[in-house]
């Protein structure tokens, strides 16, 4: 059915950030600009709420919602379109939009007036996203999120901020370069933006490089350089939208494009299966080096981010099987992912708030000050290494059992990486809240209400969904994946055997036994120190993260541009020989080559 | 009255240009009321040119072959339009600024008043006379702070400049020589039958003149006087420069190879790959020199290169599409490289520097100001929804629909190259020291002086322009439809 | 050695002075030469041998055919090519004489190692 109400969604975040921007105005005091910004997401908060529950009415009905905006305009019009992944992403996605703007409220000291219409243009960007019809939609909202992003990251303005901005800001867009020129690939072959269909062999080209475009967007290995240096510059709020949402538009586009022409293959080629595996062992790559970084990290957010890594490999592992339940573990997967992720960030903000450090040494103790973040940080951590009943765990054992279904060695690597991630947050966690309160953080207090509030919402979030698994895997998982996969039906998953409890057992057992040999070896510790006499481990680290090669190549082009610029000559002579030398080579070639 | 409209929109900007010489008082009303007026006669004709009549115009009453006439037709009033627009910001932009005296304006009106009588003649050596006359204005305009590096650059621009309108006159003596008239249309009419008997001399001159143009445009290897004039020039003049002037060279171009020489001996000898590759040649060489400068300015200089290179490419691909995007990045270009050199002035004003470098902490000064050079460069870039991602992606599109699919790859390295270097200026943009107290920088220099009003309203419309040309390309593209068709069939949808 | 091969030579000769020579002077004389060199190219090309002067008295109009006049049209064209000439010849001297003024020299290599 036709209807102007994703058109709405899209546009009324847009609209509210200008006006912010005229009616915020800077010369108010905090308390005046932060009364109207309040207002302003109440507006937000009910009028999105709106808009999306009358869209997931119509839509639990069996209808697919379109909306367009200029259709006549084929190449830049903009056509949206509501199924049920871009419902329920779209639903995700301002979930977690409303508890970081909420937790901003308090947390954000300065430029409220531009964090709140950048996080609002974010908003609407993300919805954009997620209800675009075709490719080219799907790209402008695309490099609108990035930009926006890349404005958030720096709002701190410092200098490592700015670094990490720049990082992130140029490695996206060449991600997104990848998706245009495939988007133009696909419209050359195919006559339209619709899908990318695997016809001849620039289709193949055109998936592989909106593939290469999504992985640089997810975040994952290789191509993951940016994430660990944004997350910890931008302020924990931005890091958790980003960590829980930002990066999941590229799982999305992978889910929404490439999906669909995993299994639909040619007769003859296994191009499908060429690219299912690249999607997996990407995964695959990502789960293992994000957690083995992740280990040694002694800045929080920046171990967060490594984990950010290391679960975008579980999603894509589950996208790329191209099974049923693949996809609905990925997308379970996708979706606690957001919550506790997000849940995770905000938790490490909060101890930022408080303390006013990120490094590990200087932090500990902190239970008793903030029993709170605690608690629900150590909710949060459960469910990020999949131990029952939390969320984390629901979705790994559909992703086990998907796995199972394909090799079984890739269930020992899920185990392994679980318990790995366990390790670390035992690492994390204890660290952080436990152990010796340091003498500067005697005075340290919870942090107020607004800061707590999409904490405690989220950590509830991520109990509800580990409990109601089957419901939640029946309900939304299963009804996001309609438009994917034919026919629909209902997944059953048996959460609460033996096997699964037991192996959530071996994990914490394998966990523990890791993290004692680990910080016996002298591999984690609070500082850098310790663990940088691990030499071949250190070898290992700096070959793992890939980080090197990219700088490299930008100081060399950097460099080879400077050169150019030192020989490039200033004497008019030169110059005009030169002129004189191309009208000599445009005769020569006119006269002898052409004619 | 209405049937003299065409020279008029020629003659008003000149006869303001000599009374600006004689007021002292009323020089900026005189000149914006001139320029007003030029734009108000364009408009009236616009439904007529936009509908597809071609408006001629016979100067003095003699026709044809003898007498000089005025054509407006869709390309034509296209690249009017953007340079009376832009004229006007210009002027109005340069009003605060005291040191401009009575000459500057002269100058800047006599440089308008040939630019649209470069565009509008359909008399080839006309034409060269008012480039001259263009030429002449600019050299001036660019010295006009007679510093020492002002002098130096607006002589390197005379001397490749005389060479390149030598070359273009050359040419115009050769197609004279075959054709024995100096009409555009005319020239176009019997060239086919004069390319059959002497092949040598139509592609002398259509090298000749491709290469005289190209000095103009400042393609890769001719581009020797572009960084330093732009560059060095007062800030609305580099915005005139880089918006306009260069344009009025691929307007030369287009004319020359697309109406004298018609499409088809032009693909015949197969020089729309001359054009392709110098396109690529400066789009990367513009994109890696903009990468290595520290000065802002330098910067945007070579970042017109690199832009114009897309042009050319546009240009060279010669289809529907591909001229479509062409035109249309044109009109982008202008207002986005105007916009950015607007910014400029005002930050090397502020800031007192202009190395990158120097300007951090601008965006707590001047919030806006930074916002439209935000949004300009990113378009700059190609990022939606600015204008600059609408064309590019056009060309883009028409690039692997007529088979260069290396094409795209290489605008798009060139673009990730563009994001380098400009979001290295954003980035000293906002860098700059975490002000505490929301309320205490508003004493240092928020406030918006009367005079700084002329300076940023230019700014807003332009960057205005840029957002909304990017939400609604289609504001542009049929404004460049007429045009295209034209070129191409001759005829008019 | 037609008319138009000796202006194509005189051209050649004022590019390579323009391009060759440190001057700044005798770049502008190149200049300059470059200018004649394109009159005497559009003067003979309207050259007609034993041509008449496009002059037509009253009366006289209908006995000559025009075949036999030289074209007049270069001519004309020329007067306008030779004033522009000479208005770029004059702003370049005096865009030297300023630059003389401030660097005390006209050698375009030491000018162009001024910062």
């Amino acid at each position: 059915m036709n209807s102007n109400l994703p058109l709405l969604t899209v546009i009324i975040p847009f609209f509210l950030a200008i006006t912010v921007v005229s009616f915020v105005k800077e010369r108010f005091n905090r308390a005046q600009q932060l009364r109207l910004i309040m207002v302003i997401i109440f507006i937000v908060a009910i009028v999105m709420a709106c808009l999306l529950g009358l869209m997931l009415f119509e839509i639990l009905k069996g209808n697919t919602i379109h909306s367009a905006f200029l259709p006549q305009m084929v190449t830049f019009g903009l056509r949206l379109q509501v199924d049920g992944l871009s419902i329920v992403i779209a639903l995700v996605g301002f979930l977690l939009w409303l508890a970081v703007s909420i937790y901003s409220i308090t947390y954000i000291k300065t430029d409220l007036i531009r964090y709140y219409s950048l996080l609002l243009i974010l908003l609407g960007a993300i919805q954009g996203t997620v209800l675009a019809k075709d490719l080219i939609s799907f790209y402008v909202f695309i490099e609108m999120t990035t930009v926006a992003t890349y404005l958030l990251i720096i709002h701190k303005r410092s200098v490592d901020a700015l670094q990490a901005g720049y990082k992130y800001i140029l490695m996206t867009l060449v991600g997104a370069f990848l998706i245009f020129l495939s988007i133009i690939l696909v419209y050359v072959d195919t006559g339209s933006y619709e899908v990318i269909v695997v016809t001849k062999s620039g289709g193949f080209i055109a998936a592989v490089l909106f593939l290469l475009g999504c992985f640089v967007k997810a975040g994952v290995v290789p191509l993951h350089t940016w994430l660990p240096d944004a997350h910890p510059a931008a302020p924990s709020p931005v890091s958790a939208f980003l960590s829980g949402m930002m990066i999941k538009i590229g799982a999305y586009g992978i889910i929404r494009f490439i999906f669909p022409i995993l299994n639909f293959d040619l007769p003859a080629t296994n191009f499908g299966e060429i690219l299912s595996s690249l999607i997996m062992s990407i995964g695959v790559a990502s789960m293992l080096i994000g957690v083995l970084l992740a280990l040694a990290q002694t800045d929080v957010k920046r171990l967060l981010a490594y984990h950010s890594i290391s679960q975008m490999g579980y999603i894509l592992l589950g996208i790329g099987l191209g099974t049923k339940l693949g996809l609905a573990g990925g997308l379970y997967h996708l979706v606690n992912h957001a919550m506790f992720k997000g849940l995770l960030f905000l938790c490490m903000g909060a101890v930022t708030y408080s303390t006013g450090t990120r490094k590990l040494n200087n932090l500990g103790g902190l239970w008793k000050r903030m029993p709170i973040t605690t608690f629900t940080c150590i909710i949060a951590a459960l469910a990020i290494s999949g131990i029952p009943p939390f969320n984390g765990f629901a979705s790994k054992t559909v992703l086990a059992e998907a796995v199972a279904n394909y090799n079984f060695m890739l269930k020992f690597v899920m185990m392994v990486t679980a318990a790995l991630t366990f390790a670390s947050f035992l690492k994390l966690i204890g660290y952080t809240f436990f152990g010796e309160p340091q003498k500067q953080l005697i005075t340290v207090k919870e942090v107020p209400l607004p800061m707590l509030l999409p904490m405690i919402v989220l950590a509830i979030l991520c109990v509800f969904l580990g409990i109601n698994a089957q419901f939640v895997l029946n309900r939304f998982i299963v009804f996001a994946m309609t438009g994917l996969v034919q026919p629909r039906s209902i997944l059953k998953i048996e959460f609460w055997t033996q096997g699964t409890v037991l192996e959530a057992l071996f994990i914490i057992t394998l966990g523990f036994v890791a993290y004692i040999v680990a910080s016996k070896l002298g591999l984690i510790g609070r500082e850098k120190k310790e663990f940088e006499m691990g030499s071949s481990m250190v070898k290992l680290i700096k070959y793992l993260s890939v980080d090197r090669i990219y700088c490299n190549i930008a100081v060399l082009i950097d460099k080879l541009c400077k050169k150019l610029d030192s020989i490039q000559p200033r004497d008019l002579n030169i110059h005009l020989s030169w002129v004189i030398l191309t009208l000599i080579a445009l005769f020569v070639v006119l006269f002898f080559v052409i004619i | 009255m209405s049937i003299h409209i065409p020279i008029l929109i020629i003659i008003s900007p000149l006869l303001a240009a000599f009374l600006v010489l004689f007021t002292r008082k009323h020089k900026i009303i005189l000149a914006t009321v001139s320029i007003i007026a030029s734009i108000v006669f364009t408009l009236t004709l616009s439904s007529q040119v936009l509908s597809g009549d071609k408006i001629i115009y016979h100067l003095g009453g003699w026709r044809g072959p003898i007498g000089i006439s005025l054509v407006v037709d869709g390309l034509s009033f296209f690249f009017s339009l953007i340079t009376l627009g832009l004229g006007l910001l210009v002027i109005i932009y340069s009003i605060p600024e005291r040191r401009y005296g009575r000459t500057y304006y002269f100058l800047l009106l006599i440089s308008l008043s040939s630019m649209i009588g470069v565009i509008y003649t359909a008399d080839i050596f006309n034409m060269y006379v008012f480039y001259e006359l263009l030429s002449l204005a600019v050299y001036l305009l660019i010295a006009y702070p007679k510093t020492g590096v002002t002098l130096r650059a607006s002589f390197n621009y005379l001397i490749m400049g005389g060479v390149g309108l030598s070359f273009f006159l050359l040419g115009v003596g050769f197609l004279y020589a075959m054709t024995g008239t100096l009409d555009i249309f005319h020239i176009a009419e019997r060239l086919p039958a004069a390319f059959n008997s002497s092949t040598r001399m139509v592609l002398m001159s259509i090298v000749l003149i491709v290469t005289g143009m190209g000095i103009k445009i400042a393609v890769f290897p001719l581009h020797g006087w572009l960084p330093d004039a732009h560059s060095m020039a007062p800030s609305p003049v580099s915005a005139l420069l880089s918006g306009v002037t260069v344009k009025i060279g691929i307007y030369c171009l287009i004319r020359v190879v697309y109406t004298v020489f018609s499409t088809e001996i032009f693909l015949l000898i197969g020089s729309h790959n001359i054009l392709m590759v110098l396109g690529v040649v400066s789009l990367l060489f513009g994109a890696s020199m903009a990468l290595a400068q520290k000065d802002l300015k330098r910067l945007l200089a070579y970042s017109t290169i690199n832009q114009l290179g897309i042009v050319l490419i546009g240009l060279g691909i010669g289809t529907e599409l591909g001229l479509t995007g062409a035109l249309f990045h044109v009109l982008n270009h202008a207002i986005m490289k105007s916009t950015l050199f607007f910014c400029a002035g005002i930050m090397i004003a502020e800031t007192g520097t202009r190395e990158v470098q120097g300007l951090n902490g601008f965006s707590r000064q001047q919030p806006v100001i930074t916002f439209a050079f935000v949004i300009a460069s990113l378009g700059m870039i190609g990022i939606p929804p600015i204008n600059g991602f609408a064309s590019k992606w056009l060309i883009c599109l028409a690039a692997v629909e007529a088979g260069y699919t290396f094409l795209v790859v290489i605008i798009l390295t060139a673009s990730a190259i563009a994001a380098a270097y400009y979001f290295r200026v954003i980035q000293v943009l906002f860098s700059g020291p975490l002000k505490q107290d929301p309320m205490h920088a508003h004493e240092g220099g928020q406030v918006i002086h009367g005079g700084n009003l002329f300076r940023s309203w230019p700014i807003y419309i332009l960057a205005a322009a840029c957002l909304l040309l990017g939400l609604i390309p289609t504001l542009g593209i049929s404004l460049v439809k007429p045009a295209v068709s034209l070129l191409l069939f001759h005829v008019v949808p | 050695m037609t008319p138009i091969n000796i202006s194509l030579l005189v051209f050649m000769i004022g590019l390579y002075g323009v391009t060759s020579k440190n001057n700044l002077i005798k770049k502008i004389m190149g200049l300059t030469i470059m200018n004649g060199s394109i009159v005497l190219f559009f003067i003979s090309i309207g050259f007609r041998e034993t041509g008449l002067a496009p002059i037509l008295e009253k009366g006289t109009t209908s006995g000559i055919s025009t075949t036999i006049l030289v074209d007049p049209l270069p001519q004309a064209l020329m007067l306008t090519a030779i004033v522009i000439g000479i208005s770029v010849t004059a702003l370049a001297l005096a865009l030297v004489v300023k630059i003389y003024a401030k660097y005390k020299t006209l050698d375009i290599q030491q000018l162009s190692k001024e910062r």
